[in-house]
């Protein structure tokens, strides 16, 4: 594959089709585990949340009602950013599939041109 | 609004101007977000070194009472921003369409051979049903696009009048306790349901850009006179839509729950409610953000299939 890069446009001329770059190849393998590990943490919160509403409206340990204090913010803030994440991997794929669909548009052509 | 951008075909030069403005728009209402989040933050600074002071404790528990009012805010104009700049996005994809419409006949072969036949046919992104004229919008995609703009101003309404109720309350902390309990639960109840319409919004808008896609697709197609291939609405679209109903329903619960505790009179039993309702509301934005994933996912494969499609027309002209 012969490739020629302009960097003052920033854009690259190859005789084929570019595949997904290292960032785009992580979005699309990533995207899936990361929301489901989001989907799993909210949940969680909630479950954790009503455990620390119990011990407080029934007078429960002190120590307990603290400690899930700490974990019910800490669960959640695992999803959002596990679902933030995944928001960005997706959006990784769609420039990803710009890419690589950008290229093979243009494939036909240039093996056109070559017979 | 909606319909002149949406149903209607703005001229390149009209869309041009539009995607503009709604970047610029979009892009001020994300700094005005991000200088709101940072009053808060200075507002939070100021209330921990208070804290630790004797005779602070209702200056701390006002300046608390409106940072929460604002913080919430802040996070809601930078989502109205994601959805004014996705609007810039709907507006410039026709202009995408209608130049692809221009460049295909050009690039096509002339000699395709034998059409395929109309009906459901395999492709590396799954099924595609096969027809002789641009697929008609699904329900989903006519119930979006009538839906965001509703939902985006519901949900500015809800934050916004949260914010002002959260004012409100920084009085009734000294007068009337029980009054600004009450408030608070308002102000929460509101804030997060106005939070939820706006991701609601912006999952509308998303659903808009697929439905948009799969009309544009068409007509790119039928205007070159080859047979219409459409994708099958992906898993991930279907399992989008679910989320979003179910992260809605469990925003619009929040609220009921919070109205209903902003009647109670014993302190404890609120502290109790509060305890649990607190992860409930985030879990139903969660839930709407994992909506937005799966849309996102959906709108990629659209993508794909669609270069797919456009590579197959032009290197083998059918």
């Amino acid at each position: 594959m012969t490739s020629t890069i302009h960097p003052g446009s920033r854009y690259e001329v190859t005789d084929r089709a570019l595949g997904l770059n290292l960032p785009q190849r992580i979005g699309s393998v990533l995207w899936l585990p990361m929301l489901a590990m989001a989907l799993m943490a909210f949940p969680v919160g909630v479950v954790l949340g009503a455990v620390r509403a119990n011990e407080v409206a029934t007078g429960g340990s002190p120590d307990t009602i603290a400690a899930l204090g700490h974990f019910v913010p800490a669960v959640n803030f695992l999803g959002f950013a596990s679902v933030f994440t995944a928001i960005s991997f997706a959006i990784v794929r769609i420039l990803g599939e710009f890419r690589t669909g950008g290229g093979k548009v243009q494939e036909p052509q240039v093996e056109g041109s070559r017979r | 609004m909606a319909v002149s951008l949406l149903d209607a075909r703005l001229s390149p030069a009209s869309a041009e101007r539009t995607g503009s403005r709604a970047r610029t728009i979009g892009l001020t209402l994300g700094f005005v977000g991000v200088a709101l989040a940072m009053v808060t933050l200075i507002n939070a600074i100021a209330a921990g070194v208070l804290a630790g002071r004797t005779g602070e404790e209702t200056t701390v528990a006002r300046l608390l009472a409106w940072s929460f009012g604002l913080t919430t805010t802040a996070f809601g104009t930078v989502k109205f921003g994601i959805a004014v700049i996705l609007v810039g996005i709907l507006t410039r994809l026709w202009v995408r369409v209608d130049g692809v419409k221009d460049a295909l006949p050009a690039l096509k072969p002339a000699s395709g051979g034998a059409a395929p036949e109309v009906g459901e046919t395999p492709t590396p992104y799954g099924g595609a049903v096969v027809s002789v004229a641009a697929p008609r919008p699904l329900f989903i995609h006519r119930m979006t696009r009538t839906m965001w703009a509703p939902m985006l101003a519901m949900g500015a309404m809800g934050v916004l009048a949260g914010f002002i109720l959260s004012l409100v309350q920084t009085d009734s902390i000294v007068s009337d306790p029980a009054l600004a309990r009450s408030q608070q639960a308002w102000v929460q109840g509101l804030q997060f349901l106005g939070e939820g319409l706006l991701l609601s919004g912006i999952s509308f808008l998303l659903g808009t850009i697929l439905g948009s896609l799969r009309k544009g697709g068409g007509e790119v197609q039928e205007s070159v006179g080859v047979a219409v291939k459409t994708l099958v609405m992906p898993t991930t679209a279907k399992a989008f839509v679910g989320l979003m109903m179910l992260g809605l329903m469990v925003e619009i619960f929040q609220f009921i729950a919070y109205v209903v505790v902003a009647t109670f009179d014993d302190p404890a039993r609120v502290t109790s409610y509060f305890t649990w309702l607190g992860p409930v509301r985030e879990a139903g934005l969660g839930i709407l953000l994992s909506g937005i994933v799966l849309a996102l996912a959906a709108i990629a494969k659209a993508l794909g299939f669609q270069f797919w499609r456009l590579t197959e027309i032009v290197s083998r002209g059918r």
